[in-house]
């Protein structure tokens, strides 16, 4: 099994806010979640990213305590919550299809967790005040959820959250129901609230894009287990698994056989030989790999260019798409492979028509080596 | 529109015909042919009448809140089951409502009268001397009533509770929220519309009840069916038999109308429709 150890800073011996101790789920045979360690640090972004059926949900469900673990610990704030119920939790989550109630005004939804705690009349009127003034609907307390957007709606659940002071706010795919435009000013709203009130929000999502921008730390699952955790940056730019490069960003991947030793990074391909600078503790001497390179950091250049790059690549255009701001070109190899190459869009850009012979290179520190399977 | 025509000509023929030769007969004397409202006068003059109407309106209101005190909770514990359990116990429900309501009546009196087996059971516990009175008066009515009625009421609710957004629920229970607290501020406001479908339905079929009253009921226990029954087959008072009817369709018609608008306007304020 793999368990996320990436490098930390002195901050990982506070408490951390919410720790699943070698939690593992099963449902009948069925294994949702092998054991895993997962520990959710005071004040951070985490997003808990992967496919369908990952056991991103199941994550979810035994800190909110909608599930019991068939294995393992649940801590929140120092608290052995495995086994007390989700009301006593003292947690927040925030739903996708917002889950606020619809015969209730705004205000009383958002009063709705102070009128639980049985907070003063008064002082109930200040909190959703001040909670509606964050999320920037100040104006319509008045009104039933159905008389807004879904977005404005989705703030309003955020407010319930935010009104009283959760451990943790859970939020659950909460931009799915949204359209792109919505969903990516939502993501820097959510950015803002968590900057400005330091709360610890983790987040799951099947989006990679949302995870990238948001979080301050990933933990990928894949198959019921963690995949790779780490900061955005060293999940897009270190993956450590194919599953890893796959899931996050495009890549280009090649399979071949180590020459020599693993530190060397000289791998024989189907293509010829390419070099990568960067080893992999999970690659033996001599070892089956797969080799993965960004089409962001492939050039290309005509054919008979003599470039300083570490790996080189005769291709033939397939075909050239333009998504605005970047333009892709597809590229074949020699082994009837095909390569993407992303370049930013320039008015200048040296163009190559399909069928032309090109020349793909790129360096070795951006070839990284993956575990063959 | 043309194709619902023939159901049209069907409805005016055994429907709208018949209504009007009812409400002609309501204000035209049989014996002298005037136009006259006496009959109706009668209706509002009459002791007997009026203790009818309230005996009615007493039998429909009580039994309509009894049908909902026992039709609520059978509702919940139908909406909580797996769809498989719930689908054996909608049979059992569904069971009696099939059943003939003779059949029925004929049921409880073997289970409640003088020699049923409830009395029996209390006499073997209590003595020869204990017998209590479960039939031919007000109880026996609404044990009939309500047992028949119990399947309108729980029906809407079901499917209301069922159609409830379970995550509105959890996030009630995430934020702290109690069961009870779940229920009352949450779940039973929701359902409220339900409800009033389901007690429209029930109250309207109780105004109308004929043959549960007959049977279980005391002496007293008349409702405007039966009096309407009466002054046609027993009297031959067509006027009077007329007049019953008119006042028992506004009747119905007033509390159709009380309830639906209750139903519309009151529970969510006015509700914008999306799509």
């Amino acid at each position: 099994m793999y368990i996320a150890h990436h490098q930390v800073p002195a901050g990982d011996t506070a408490q951390p806010k919410v720790w699943l101790e070698n939690v593992s789920k099963q449902y009948g045979s069925v294994t949702a979640l092998q054991p895993s360690d997962l520990k959710v640090r005071s004040g951070e972004f985490l997003t808990i990213l992967g496919p369908s059926g990952s056991g991103k949900s199941t994550v979810l469900n035994l800190i909110a305590g909608m599930t019991n673990p068939t294995a393992g610990r649940v801590w929140i704030d120092g608290r052995d919550c495995t086994n007390v119920p989700p009301s006593k939790r003292g947690l927040g989550m925030v739903f996708q299809n917002y889950a606020l109630m619809p015969h209730m005004s705004v205000f009383e939804n958002v009063a709705f967790p102070l009128r639980v705690r049985r907070v003063t009349e008064a002082e109930i009127k200040r909190r959703v005040g001040e909670a509606l003034e964050l999320v920037r609907l100040p104006s319509v307390a008045g009104r039933k959820p159905a008389e807004l957007s879904g977005g404005q709606q989705q703030r309003i659940s955020i407010a319930r959250c935010l009104v009283y002071n959760p451990a943790i706010i859970l939020m659950d795919e909460p931009l799915g129901a949204l359209d792109k435009k919505l969903r990516e000013e939502m993501q820097l709203e959510l950015k803002r609230l968590h900057v400005e009130l330091k709360v610890t929000a983790l987040y799951v999502t099947h989006d990679q894009e949302e995870a990238l921008t948001m979080s301050d730390r990933i933990v990928l699952f894949n198959g019921g287990r963690i995949e790779q955790a780490g900061t955005p940056h060293e999940l897009y730019f270190r993956p450590r698994t194919l599953f890893s490069a796959k899931f996050l960003g495009d890549s280009n991947v090649l399979s071949g056989k180590l020459q020599g030793r693993a530190q060397d990074g000289l791998v024989e391909t189907p293509v010829g030989l390419l070099r990568s600078s960067n080893g992999n503790e999970h690659v033996g001497d001599g070892a089956s790999v797969h080799l993965m390179v960004r089409p962001e950091n492939v050039l290309l250049l005509p054919p008979d260019n003599k470039h300083e790059y570490a790996n080189g690549l005769e291709a033939m255009v397939v075909d050239t798409i333009s998504f605005g701001g970047v333009i892709k070109t597809f590229a074949r190899l020699s082994d009837g492979s095909t390569m993407t190459v992303q370049e930013l869009t320039r008015a200048r850009r040296q163009a190559f028509d399909r069928g032309a012979r090109v020349r793909l290179a790129w360096q070795a520190e951006d070839m990284l080596l993956l575990p063959a399977a | 529109m043309y194709f619902i025509l023939p159901l049209l000509i069907y409805m005016a023929a055994v429907f709208l015909l018949p209504l009007l030769f009812v409400l002609f007969t309501s204000v035209v004397s049989e014996t002298s042919g005037q136009l006259t409202l006496e009959f109706f006068e009668r209706f509002f003059t009459h002791g007997l009448y009026l203790r009818v109407l309230k005996t009615t309106l007493e039998i429909s209101l009580i039994g309509t809140a009894l049908t909902l005190l026992i039709a609520y909770p059978i509702a919940y514990y139908l909406a909580k089951q797996t769809p498989k359990r719930r689908s054996y116990l909608t049979l059992l429900i569904l069971l009696p409502f099939y059943t003939s309501i003779l059949v029925k009546a004929f049921a409880f009196m073997v289970v409640l009268g003088y020699n049923g087996v409830v009395n029996d059971a209390i006499r073997l516990v209590l003595g020869e001397d204990f017998v209590l009175p479960l039939l031919f008066n007000r109880f026996g009515v609404m044990i009939g009533v309500v047992h028949d009625m119990v399947p309108f009421m729980v029906f809407p609710i079901v499917i209301n509770l069922l159609a409830q957004n379970s995550s509105i629920h959890k996030a009630a229970e995430i934020m702290g929220a109690t069961r009870t607290r779940i229920f009352w501020s949450i779940i039973f406001p929701l359902s409220l519309p339900a409800v009033a479908a389901g007690s429209l339905l029930v109250i309207i079929r109780l105004m109308g009840q004929f043959v549960t009253p007959a049977l279980l009921g005391g002496r007293t226990d008349i409702m405007m069916s039966n009096l309407i029954s009466f002054h046609i087959k027993d009297a031959l008072d067509w006027n009077m038999a007329a007049a019953v009817s008119i006042v028992l369709l506004l009747l119905s018609c007033l509390i159709l109308l009380a309830l639906t608008r209750v139903r519309g306007a009151q529970l969510f304020g006015e509700q914008p429709r999306h799509g």
